[in-house]
């Protein structure tokens, strides 16, 4: 246990190192910025609402963006400097570095919801509005939803082991798990066999991000009010921990 | 995992109509509208597309052809609340984008069906708004102090406004003014009817309301018809 956590805190300082990072929380600082005078030109009509908005997509991008960018390029990096074998010798197995990989990935996206989110809270109470649980809900599904596409991120670049492919094929995942209702209505409506069950194979596999998405309505009680905390929850650790056990098993087998 | 799927799949309600059924309006924007809705971002791109419509609307209208004689300059003061028919010819389609890309986004139907209403005066356009906004809103048809039913007062008071019943048209924007929902917009389109129709009285309440507002434009626009209308006013008195 000792060791993972030492793992995990290792992960964490590696990703705070990278420039990227640095780069990325910079722009995601200024795009929140402009979410300010995207405000002020809504002038009085809404603007509340635009700075939320604004904000909470911001943060949400950000913490993808960084996952993705950084669960490749460290993951990779290891291997290529070779020091996963300083990593990988007695008492770490590699089921344990994999598992303190994502968790310290996770850590990190925590830590940036947290600090995005302060820095967003400042300007929506310099600007004197006030935020509701909703608001807190959302940056907790933002924290899920990237749970997801880091556990994606992680078994992609083991699999493809090229950085770019992994990215883009996880982004691609990320765009399409908010499209499952279209897909699902192209199931209902095919009449071929084959088609629809190959279809129905891609709608279980990708991952359902409108599950988590309730930064489109997290103002509209009745909709919140139909997500179920449990189902979701149990979706989340089963879909985790398939990919989890999937990238590890890919992993032990892999000739470092 | 498939099983706790097929659970969240009958459990979830989704706000949003399916894309077959809601056909974007601008097809300028589809590039930025469609990238919103795939990247789950419908609201922060409903947002930009709020902040485009208020520019059209609030810019100068060109889609007529025809020369406008206003001042150019205070044009984007007055437009909110002057009667400009037959302009602003993509008003509609501006409001369809926004709520069309967030269907809960209850502030857009009141300023839209207002707007088209009674200040560019095609209340068909208004009534058309107000229907899809209807359609969006039905889950909150059980409580009466919903937006659905807000929008169903809107709609009376266009059906009043076209059957000529303008007293009964009057009282309906009033309910709606006074239920403390209503844009600023609407607030004034109330006291400038008021004034219209000879109620000073009551225009001028309306105005002293919006005198006290956030919105410097309305305040300005409210010192100005406050003194005009108090004009009138010591002038009838004098009569």
């Amino acid at each position: 246990m000792k060791t993972v956590l030492s793992l995990i805190l290792f992960s964490i300082k590696e990703n705070f190192k990278t420039k990227l990072y640095l780069v990325l929380l910079l722009f995601s600082l200024i795009m929140i910025f402009i979410g300010l005078l995207l405000t002020g030109l809504s002038g009085f009509e809404q603007p509340q609402r635009v700075l939320v908005d604004t904000g909470i997509a911001m943060i949400e991008l950000f913490c993808i963006l960084v996952v993705l960018l950084n669960s490749a390029g460290l993951l990779l990096q290891d291997i290529e400097s070779k020091s996963i074998h300083l990593l990988l010798s007695k008492p770490v197995s590699r089921d344990k570095y994999v598992v303190s990989k994502y968790l310290g990935l996770l850590g990190v996206t925590i830590i940036n919801v947290c600090v995005m989110a302060v820095f967003h809270i400042i300007f929506l109470k310099i600007s004197k509005w006030s935020i509701d649980i909703g608001y807190f809900m959302t940056l907790t599904t933002i924290i899920l939803k990237t749970s997801i596409i880091t556990a994606i991120s992680l078994f992609l670049v083991l699999t493809m082991t090229s950085q770019t492919a992994a990215v883009i094929t996880s982004l691609l995942l990320w765009i399409a798990g908010h499209f499952l209702t279209e897909l699902k209505f192209m199931i209902d409506k095919i009449n071929i066999l084959w088609v629809k069950i190959l279809l129905k194979i891609i709608y279980y596999l990708i991952p359902n991000f409108q599950y988590f998405n309730i930064k489109d309505f997290f103002e509209e009680q009745y909709f919140v009010s139909q997500l179920s905390i449990g189902y979701s929850i149990l979706y989340l650790i089963s879909y985790i921990s398939v990919l989890m056990f999937l990238t590890i098993q890919i992993f032990k087998k892999k000739n470092l | 995992m498939i099983t706790s799927r097929m659970l969240m799949d009958q459990k979830l309600v989704s706000p949003f109509v399916s894309l077959k059924d809601t056909k974007l309006p601008l097809g300028k924007f589809f590039v930025l509208d469609s990238v919103g809705i795939i990247l789950g971002l419908r609201r922060v791109v409903s947002d930009i597309a709020w902040i485009q419509l208020l520019q059209y609307y609030g810019s100068e209208p060109k889609e007529i052809g025809e020369e406008d004689n206003d001042d150019t300059h205070n044009h984007f003061l007055e437009h909110m609340t002057k009667i400009q028919p037959g302009k602003y010819k993509l008003l509609l389609n501006y409001c369809q984008r926004v709520v069309r890309l967030d269907h809960l986004f209850s502030y857009v139907y009141f300023y839209g069906s207002s707007a088209l209403a009674w200040n560019v005066e095609r209340p068909d356009e208004g009534l058309q708004l107000i229907e899809e906004g209807k359609r969006y809103l039905e889950y909150q048809k059980n409580d009466p102090n919903t937006d659905y039913w807000d929008l169903i007062r809107y709609q009376q008071a266009i059906y009043y406004k076209l059957g000529g019943k303008y007293k009964e048209m009057l009282d309906e924007l009033k309910d709606i003014v006074d239920r403390g929902k209503a844009p600023y917009m609407v607030k004034a389109i109330l006291a400038n009817l008021y004034k219209k129709f000879g109620e000073y009285e009551k225009s001028l309440e309306i105005w002293y309301e919006l005198l006290y507002c956030d919105d410097p434009n309305y305040v300005s626009r409210a010192k100005k018809q406050i003194t005009e209308i108090t004009a009138i006013l010591k002038k009838n008195v004098k009569n």
